[in-house]
């Protein structure tokens, strides 16, 4: 369902100088799979969610989604994602209910209404569902989001970095969200820091350092291609064979 | 304590004067604000001054004392309705005690007539017994308070339409990128465009309500306090001139805004977004402005003394629909700006477009950069060196700020400077080409001066006195002619022109940089002509994928100028400047 190939985005650092954000990225991601995209910060993880999403549009090499080119087919591919990062914010002055609604309809969802009281059962923020987003904790306004950008119910979801901030319980809410999706056969990209998370979490993993692709296989392969047990130095090996 | 605070005060303005925006506005806005104003003002007063005196005059006398040249005597029967109704500019008639002057203090016509009655009158009145003039104004105090609001009027309602659409501009597209709603809504499946329209929409609605609140106040206003009664139809028409205004500026303001890459810097670009519309606006309180076919088609400018013209009941309807209809345009453009802005990835990211734009490729905000600062450059430095001495001035200007400003801007940006400037040798056919074209360019230059009066008439001897006959001819020729071929030349279709070739067709930055070049000389009524010079220019640039041939073409040009000085001839644009021209052309487009 996500495909990419050769994908490269350049962009300038604070001194003007051109850096390589992604170059050359390769990776599949099928239906009903839960991919973890790994890397410290500045790897590339959002540039190339971004080029995902069509936000920004790549360089070099292709990327396509659910069948739709990036480039060419950018309405296609929004309409089949889901896309949550710490960049989308919620419209603070607008209730959770008429988010979902808006959303929905931005999506081109006739039955906005519908869908978005089934989300606030599913994600149980009914009893906010009339409070301004602003006025919502982390938790709540990270589930909210969660809602929104799964509201037209997309085969495919890129969720970055979506427990920044959010305590064991909502995170654990999300884990399970995560896993119904899968079961579902959704397709999910998930970018994450937290080890632990991507070790429970994802079938695959996809490991980038200063733009370029470093490793992917399952947890399996790539402790067997390191020698390490933990995800945490299976991560760490990687990097240190990167450096060296 | 004090050393504390001097860290403080550093490290504050360390922050702020480390924002880019801050300090383009901060300088640029003075800097280029004033110059074009007054570059724009002088010409167009000049032209005032110029036509003025020598235009004929209506006026009607009774007694039939001579009159000067420039006025002209006409009969009507109710002298003071005739003024009134600006059938005569003034009038003159017996009473008992003497004369009596009738004029009408809202129009500067009858003003220059009452002044000129005046001067023939003591002329007159040497010769006859000495008699009493009364001088009468036919305008009530209410006319002149509605003339006097009519004039202020449009910078008043315009000052508002602005501050009531950009906070909301920059809440709706600055603001839904810092909180990320923008993100969150370009990822949805809805076309880029139509998430810029809705912005748009948003920010007109705010305009226009401002718009009817202050035409509605300004009404009620003058009703209850002032006693004055607008008449309805001109409110209404009042406010249906007010529309297309408000979506040019919601356009404006939408574009603007999404330039901001956080709230703050919207509200350093919120500045210049009052002050620039609201001082094209002040241009209908100019006294002797009027709306013409070139005034109503100025962006702002147009519809401004449309709406003075409509309050004050003088309205012509030709051109108030020639502002209406110019000004829909100027929205269109405006509306397809901000859609492109909105559609840009820098913009979008809320980053720094200017390195992103230059590791594309794109260095053509550079190319404007170039141009802003050669204008400042020319008007602050190079005026005041040619006001001291036009020669040595002219030297310091071409080639002590011309030059280096050609130079080292490719090399600040880091292009190989040579091969940016199109320094390289081109084909002897290119060399015959470019002495032909140069041979024939004066006859462009004369022949769209000619075709320009139709739009806006240039006042008689624009260059009297600029150039003395006395000097030798070969310094004429060598500063006013090969100095300004050379320098120019590098300047325009070698720095500029390759910067905005960079992201443009050969075509697009042809057209681009003889505009760049046409605004340069500083002068409305030279626009035009030198307009079509840099496209001559440019076309050669293109077509030798040099700037060495223009450098000959723009030398020879100049030179004509210069021998016409040196030997009086008469320039008057006649048919053969019409087959020179068509000369040109053909020449530019032979294989």
């Amino acid at each position: 369902m996500i495909r990419t190939q050769g994908l490269g985005k350049r962009f300038v650092d604070p001194e003007g100088k051109p850096v390589v954000a992604v170059g050359d990225v390769t990776f599949e991601v099928g239906a009903g799979e839960i991919v973890g995209l790994l890397g410290p910060n500045g790897a590339g993880k959002t540039t190339t969610m971004r080029m995902l999403a069509t936000l920004i549009a790549p360089d070099s090499g292709t990327a396509t989604v659910a069948g739709h080119d990036v480039v060419k087919a950018s309405s296609e591919v929004r309409r089949s994602i889901g896309y949550l990062s710490a960049n989308t914010g919620l419209f603070g002055r607008l209730t959770p209910r008429e988010v979902l609604v808006y959303v929905a309809a931005l999506q081109g969802c006739d039955d906005g209404e519908a869908r978005a009281e089934a989300l606030l059962d599913r994600f149980d923020i009914r009893r906010f569902a009339s409070t301004p987003c602003e006025r919502l904790s982390t938790g709540m306004k990270q589930k909210v989001s969660i809602a929104r950008a799964v509201v037209h119910e997309p085969p495919v979801l890129i969720f970055d970095e979506p427990t920044a901030g959010l305590d064991v319980i909502v995170a654990q809410e999300l884990f399970s969200f995560l896993e119904e999706a899968r079961a579902a056969g959704r397709c999910i990209l998930y970018s994450t820091h937290t080890m632990g998370e991507a070790e429970r979490l994802c079938d695959r993993l996809v490991v980038i350092h200063g733009g370029k692709l470093l490793a992917t296989g399952t947890l399996a392969s790539l402790r067997a291609e390191t020698g390490r047990e933990r995800l945490e130095d299976v991560f760490l090996g990687l990097l240190d064979r990167a450096r060296a | 304590m004090t050393g504390l605070l001097v860290r403080m005060v550093v490290a504050e303005l360390r922050q702020h004067l480390r924002d880019p925006l801050t300090i383009l506005f901060m300088v640029a806005l003075p800097l280029l604000l004033y110059p074009c104003l007054t570059a724009v003002g002088h010409t167009v007063i000049q032209r005032d001054l110029e036509t003025a005196e020598a235009r004929p005059l209506k006026v009607a006398t009774t007694p039939a004392f001579p009159l000067a040249a420039n006025l002209e005597r006409v009969e009507v029967n109710d002298l003071a309705a005739a003024v009134r109704e600006g059938r005569v500019e003034a009038a003159v008639r017996r009473t008992d005690e003497g004369v009596e002057l009738l004029w009408d203090s809202r129009r500067p016509d009858s003003m220059d007539a009452r002044t000129r009655l005046l001067d023939d009158m003591t002329a007159w009145r040497k010769d006859t017994q000495p008699r009493r003039v009364d001088a009468v104004d036919g305008a009530t105090d209410a006319d002149r308070l509605r003339h006097n609001l009519a004039r202020w009027l449009p910078a008043l309602l315009l000052f508002t339409l602005v501050s009531g659409g950009i906070y909301t501009a920059l809440d709706v597209v600055t603001g839904d990128k810092e909180r990320g709603t923008l993100e969150t809504l370009l990822t949805t499946a809805v076309d880029r465009r139509l998430v810029v329209l809705a912005k748009f929409f948003v920010v007109l609605a705010f305009t226009v309500v401002s718009a009817v609140l202050s035409l509605g106040s300004s009404w009620a206003s003058a009703s209850w306090f002032l006693g004055l009664a607008l008449p309805g139809s001109a409110v209404l028409m009042s406010a249906l001139l007010l529309l297309p205004l408000a979506v040019l500026l919601a356009a404006g303001l939408t574009a603007a805004a999404s330039w901001a890459p956080d709230f703050k810097s919207g509200q350093v670009l919120a500045t210049p977004a009052l002050v620039l519309p609201t001082m094209l606006a002040a241009a209908a309180g100019v006294p002797g402005l009027a709306l013409s076919g070139f005034t109503a088609i100025l962006p702002i400018t147009g519809l401004a003394l449309a709406t003075r013209d409509v309050v004050s009941g003088r309205a012509e309807p030709l051109l108030v629909g020639i502002a209406f209809l110019a000004a829909v345009g100027w929205a269109a453009g405006g509306l397809f700006w901000a859609v492109r802005s909105l559609g840009r990835e820098d913009v979008i990211l809320g980053s720094r477009g200017g390195a992103q734009r230059r590791l594309r490729g794109d260095y053509r905000a550079d190319a404007l950069l170039l141009g802003a600062a050669a204008f400042a450059t020319l008007w602050f430095l190079g005026q005041t060196a040619q006001s001291v001495d036009l020669e040595w001035g002219m030297l310091a200007t071409q080639a002590g700020m011309f030059v280096p400003l050609a130079v080292a801007t490719p090399w600040w940006l880091g292009l190989p400077v040579r091969a940016h400037l199109a320094l390289g040798g081109a084909p002897a056919r290119e060399w015959a080409r470019a002495a032909a074209v140069g041979l024939l360019m004066p006859g462009v230059g004369l022949s769209v001066g000619a075709a320009q009066s139709f739009v806006i008439q240039a006042p008689a001897g624009l260059y009297a006195g600029v150039f003395d006959a006395t000097v030798p001819l070969w310094r004429l020729l060598v500063l006013f002619a090969f100095l300004p071929g050379l320098c120019e030349e590098l300047l325009f279709r070698g720095a500029f022109f390759g910067l905005w070739r960079t992201k443009s067709s050969a075509w697009g930055a042809v057209v681009v940089t003889a505009l760049a070049f046409g605004l340069f000389h500083l002068s409305v009524f030279r626009f035009f002509p030198t307009f079509a010079l840099g496209l001559i220019l440019g076309v050669l640039r293109v077509r030798s994928g040099s700037v060495v041939p223009g450098m000959l073409a723009h030398t020879l040009n100049n030179s004509f100028g210069m021998l016409a000085v040196s030997f009086a001839w008469p320039v008057e644009p006649d048919w053969r400047c019409g087959v020179a021209a068509l000369g040109a052309l053909v020449l530019l487009a032979a294989g």
